[in-house]
């Protein structure tokens, strides 16, 4: 009736994602922070 | 990119594509719009921005207060769903229109967040269509009693798609409107009615599914057609 394992096995592995990039916030900002930074620079750099 | 006025495909071919279509539709089609914008748009026309901006700023603060809106009328599951993802979009079109490094790295994490959470919420909604033959909400209630691990997960990625403190979607929310305060108050204001009101649905849908008195007929259906246990 409830969740079968295959089930279950997926949810939990998209809910550990989910954890694992709430906590670890900060250091996915640092990652992102690269692209983010070209992209507003080369935005910038059209003025 | 579901943007207002432009989102009407995207319920209908929620609501006609298969559990996995619905989960890569929510989780990487939707984005490949934010992609283009954030790529090519943005860096390309940004002298031309004062032409655009208001009327970027009003699309978005109408789809995210629109999108919302609709989600609270609609009586398939999918749709629900479907219009939250076109809220969540049009939240992530006005962090990338804000032009400032917060908007538009809120918006890159509301997406990769909303991503996760919404194919997610579509594989719950897929499980209860595998037993129950139906997504309409009329037929569920009370399924926390004999459904405890499909409540559990349900509840959680519920929370993550109002933008719960803790998970990601709260971090690109908060991010894009510090982005947002920067640039336009008023679509910052439209933006937060339009969180306030995904909390709003976001509660009654969890509310509506899993409290309340269950169905026996769901329930002695649920029983004699499912072979899938522990």
């Amino acid at each position: 009736m409830d969740l079968s394992v295959r089930e279950f096995s997926i949810l939990f592995i998209l809910t550990i994602f989910t954890l694992f990039l709430g906590i670890n916030a900060e250091s996915i900002l640092g990652i992102i922070d690269k692209p983010t930074m070209y992209i507003v620079n080369k935005i910038d750099a059209k003025l | 990119m579901p943007v207002f006025g432009l989102h009407i495909w995207l319920p209908e071919a929620h609501v006609e594509a298969p559990t996995s279509v619905s989960m890569l539709l929510a989780s990487l089609l939707l984005k490949l719009g934010g992609y283009g914008f954030l790529h090519f748009s943005l860096p390309f026309f940004y002298k031309e921005k004062s032409l655009y901006l208001v009327c970027a700023f009003l699309l978005g603060v109408l789809g995210v207060i629109f999108g919302s809106g609709a989600a609270l009328h609609q009586f398939d599951l999918k749709r629900i769903i479907a219009y939250s993802s076109v809220a969540h979009m049009n939240l992530a079109l006005l962090g990338l229109f804000s032009f400032n490094y917060l908007g538009i790295g809120g918006s890159v994490i509301l997406m990769v967040a909303h991503g996760l959470v919404s194919a997610a919420l579509f594989f719950l909604i897929g499980v209860l269509y595998d037993r129950f033959f139906t997504r309409l909400i009329y037929y569920f209630a009370g399924l926390a009693r004999v459904m405890p691990l499909f409540s559990i997960y349900f509840l959680f990625f519920t929370l993550a798609n109002m933008g719960f403190p803790g998970t990601f979607n709260f971090l690109g929310e908060f991010y894009i409107f510090l982005g947002l305060k920067l640039v336009n108050e008023a679509a910052l204001l439209g933006g937060v009615f339009g969180t306030l009101l995904s909390a709003t649905y976001s509660i009654w849908l969890y509310n509506k599914v899993c409290f309340g008195q269950l169905r026996l007929d769901a329930f002695v259906l649920t029983q004699t057609t499912n072979s899938k246990n522990w």
